[in-house]
């Protein structure tokens, strides 16, 4: 038997009620998918962007707060971890890498975080193009940054809507580096040396100063260029070319100096004077080993600090997350069932309008398996069309939410197809086609001869 | 398997006559529930092959009912439905499918086409009963039928017809796999005059010795021209008679 002519031209009769059923239907999928394929994605970029994140040790308070400050730029007021308590890791023989971060400025919105050029070069795995920060004049932007190199640029004091557009330091920085995709926010992020963060503010910058000394001659190469610098830019800063040496402003160069007076910065990186570290809101550690790294831990967690593996507590926002999405998917599970029987009632009451037209083709000679599978066909065609518009719908909606996700925190977000998806729509489709035996059923059923004797 | 491939009948074949009675029913009562009276009841009665056999009376009086019965679509309450030597009230409802394709073809009122495929496929919708494919006998015998009832094949949309062509294209359906008896309900009474002339024409043009009508029809004109008419009145057989026309002709 070929019940098709008769399942084409019910949805041709009914072809807007029709419609409405597949778009209800793709809807409901969509929901389920979209919530899925979403929050894989955010768990999958969350991870990626806490990759390089090995340890992270700040002053004592929230977990979530320090991971979400340190690893995802979402900057609140955190605790400061006074720098005896930190300095001491930069010789601490189970640290491979010890980096400080400092936050407190932006420009339009990318945050400008303070750390070290070994950091830079660890979280970028190299940089694109340029090299990393020399002097405290220089930066690093992340692949999302609209800098390029040899652009300048002056930051703000504060982040997001609290950035104050008014209130600028007066330093002018400039663009030396940009750093590779790394798919995180840092990607947004523009990085400057810790100690231009701490001049900046005032603070001591980690090391012994000499005050209006500018040739304090301890032999690091950071300082040497600087020097050269020094008493090359008066001549070379407009040449084009993007070395440090002379790519250099010295209006602005002055203009930071009026925060710290009677010094200059000339180093940047550890080594560090402990005496001379201010506080940092985290420090980013990477240790030489698993063992190492639960012994750091251990160590720094004291009345003074905390230390943790952000992995940890993205695991438990996952379980906050996952607890969350099971409520929505059950929402989304519940709007589905509604739709489904929404549908089921309206086809209900369309098979009342058909039943003289199933009892005439038995009348012809039609078996009841032929009543059965025309309804079951229609209704089961209607469920499968839908549930692949609402596959395609909802990864679309997911891929549109993630792109907005992406470009807001720079976290790169890929929403996909997974198994998951598919077999939710793929349950859904079951639980239609074994629904879709119902009006399939009681057609079936139904007397024919007071099904012909009814108008 | 074809959709002709499918006119062999393993219990009754109406096509072979095992006498010139092509339908006995006997002692047969319809109620439509333990203790009401019977909406039918007929002693005996016998149709022979080839007969035009018209049923006439008030509403209510039994005729559909006797249709349906004669059918296979209803279980009478007692008695037998004998065509060609088979009971069919003994068939299984499968059987009784199968049986119904080959030996009857319906013609209803309000024709019952369905508008969003074409005349043709109309006619060729029996097809898909039984097979997933429609051969090419299939498609060339809905063709010729088409052709025969007068409906141009040209017509694509069934709902475009005329009501008169649209009784035409149900009929050339009913026709479909050739069946011995066209079993007619009221086929004239959603028809203006002259399309039910022209449907009565096309009705019984298809009458012949190995063809039986049995039609209702509250419509004079249409009984006139059946060759027998059975007339009912509160589930009782009341008048069995050859017709006047006929009658008078016979004299």
């Amino acid at each position: 038997m070929n019940p098709f002519p008769i399942v084409m031209a019910s949805l041709k009769r009914h072809w807007i009620m029709n419609i409405l059923f597949v778009l209800l239907i793709a809807v409901a999928v969509a929901i389920g998918v979209g919530l899925t394929a979403q929050e894989r994605a955010l768990r999958q970029g969350s991870a990626q962007a806490a990759d390089k994140f090995d340890i992270l040790i700040a002053a004592p308070g929230s977990q979530t707060e320090i991971v979400m400050n340190s690893i995802f730029l979402q900057h609140s007021a955190i605790n400061l971890l006074d720098g005896p308590y930190w300095g001491k890791l930069f010789d601490d023989p189970r640290v491979e890498i010890a980096a400080p971060l400092a936050f407190g400025d932006s420009w339009k919105g990318h945050s400008i975080v303070g750390s070290t050029p070994q950091f830079v070069t660890y979280l970028s795995g190299g940089l694109a193009s340029g090299h990393v920060f020399e002097t405290i004049e220089q930066a690093v932007v992340g692949a999302a940054v609209p800098l390029a190199i040899g652009d300048e640029f002056e930051p703000s004091h504060g982040h997001g809507p609290e950035e104050v557009l008014d209130h600028h330091h007066g330093a002018e920085l400039h663009v030396v580096g940009k750093m590779q995709p790394t798919g995180t926010p840092w990607d947004s992020a523009i990085i400057v040396a810790v100690e231009q963060v701490w001049d900046l503010h005032a603070l001591p910058t980690g090391h012994h100063e000499p005050a209006g000394d500018e040739h304090d001659h301890d032999g690091s190469e950071a300082h040497e260029d600087h020097e050269d610098h020094e008493h090359e830019e008066a001549n070379t800063h407009d040449d084009g070319d993007h070395d440090h040496a002379t790519d250099h402003d010295e209006d602005a160069h002055d203009h930071a100096h009026e925060h710290d007076g009677d010094h200059h910065v000339t180093r940047i990186g550890p080594p560090f004077d402990l005496d001379e570290l201010p506080g940092v809101p985290a420090i980013v550690v990477r240790p030489k080993s698993v063992a190492a790294a639960y012994t750091i831990r251990s160590d720094y967690r004291t009345d003074h600090s905390t230390a943790f593996f952000p992995a940890e507590v993205l695991v438990e926002m996952y379980r906050l997350l996952g607890n969350a999405g099971s409520v929505m998917r059950a929402m989304a599970l519940g709007s589905q069932a509604l739709v489904v029987a929404a549908i089921l009632a309206a086809i209900l009451a369309l098979m009342q309008l058909y039943r003289k037209q199933f009892a005439v083709l038995r009348a012809l000679g039609a078996p009841r398996s032929y009543v059965f599978s025309a309804i079951w066909s229609y209704v089961s065609l209607l469920v499968i069309t839908g549930a692949i518009c609402g596959l395609g719908l909802g990864w679309m909606v997911a891929q549109s939410v993630s792109r907005i996700f992406t470009a807001e925190t720079g976290m790169a977000m890929q929403a996909s197809l997974g198994s998951s998806e598919l077999m939710l729509a793929g349950g859904f489709v079951i639980i239609g086609l074994i629904l879709a035996t119902l009006p399939a059923f009681l057609l079936y059923r139904r007397p024919v001869v007071s099904a012909l004797r009814g108008s | 398997m074809s959709a002709l491939s499918d006119l062999s009948m393993p219990s009754s074949n109406l096509s072979e006559p095992v006498s010139d009675v092509l339908l006995r029913i006997e002692e047969l009562s319809l109620h439509y529930g333990k203790n009401q009276p019977p909406v039918l009841q007929i002693g005996n009665l016998a149709i022979d092959r080839g007969q035009t056999v018209g049923i006439s009376g008030p509403s209510g009086s039994g005729k559909s009912s006797l249709l349906y019965l004669i059918s296979g679509l209803l279980k009478p309450s007692h008695g037998k439905i004998i065509w060609n030597g088979t009971d069919i009230t003994t068939l299984g409802e499968g059987e009784t499918d199968r049986w119904r394709r080959k030996s009857i073809g319906f013609v209803f009122q309000d024709f019952h086409l369905i508008d969003e495929v074409t005349p043709l496929d109309n006619v060729l919708i029996p097809a898909s009963f039984i097979g997933w494919r429609i051969n090419d006998a299939t498609r060339k015998r809905a063709h010729e039928l088409l052709d025969q009832v007068g409906v141009p094949l040209a017509r694509k949309s069934t709902s475009d017809l005329s009501r008169g062509e649209q009784q035409r294209v149900a009929i050339a359906r009913a026709l479909l796999f050739d069946p011995p008896v066209i079993l007619a309900d009221e086929p004239t009474a959603s028809l203006d005059d002259a399309a039910s002339k022209t449907a009565t024409e096309t009705l019984f043009s298809l009458a012949g010795s190995n063809r039986t009508i049995i039609t209702v029809s509250h419509d004079q004109d249409v009984i006139d021209r059946c060759g027998r008419v059975l007339r009912f009145d509160k589930g009782a057989l009341i008048d069995d008679s050859a017709n006047i026309k006929e009658k008078a002709e016979l004299a």
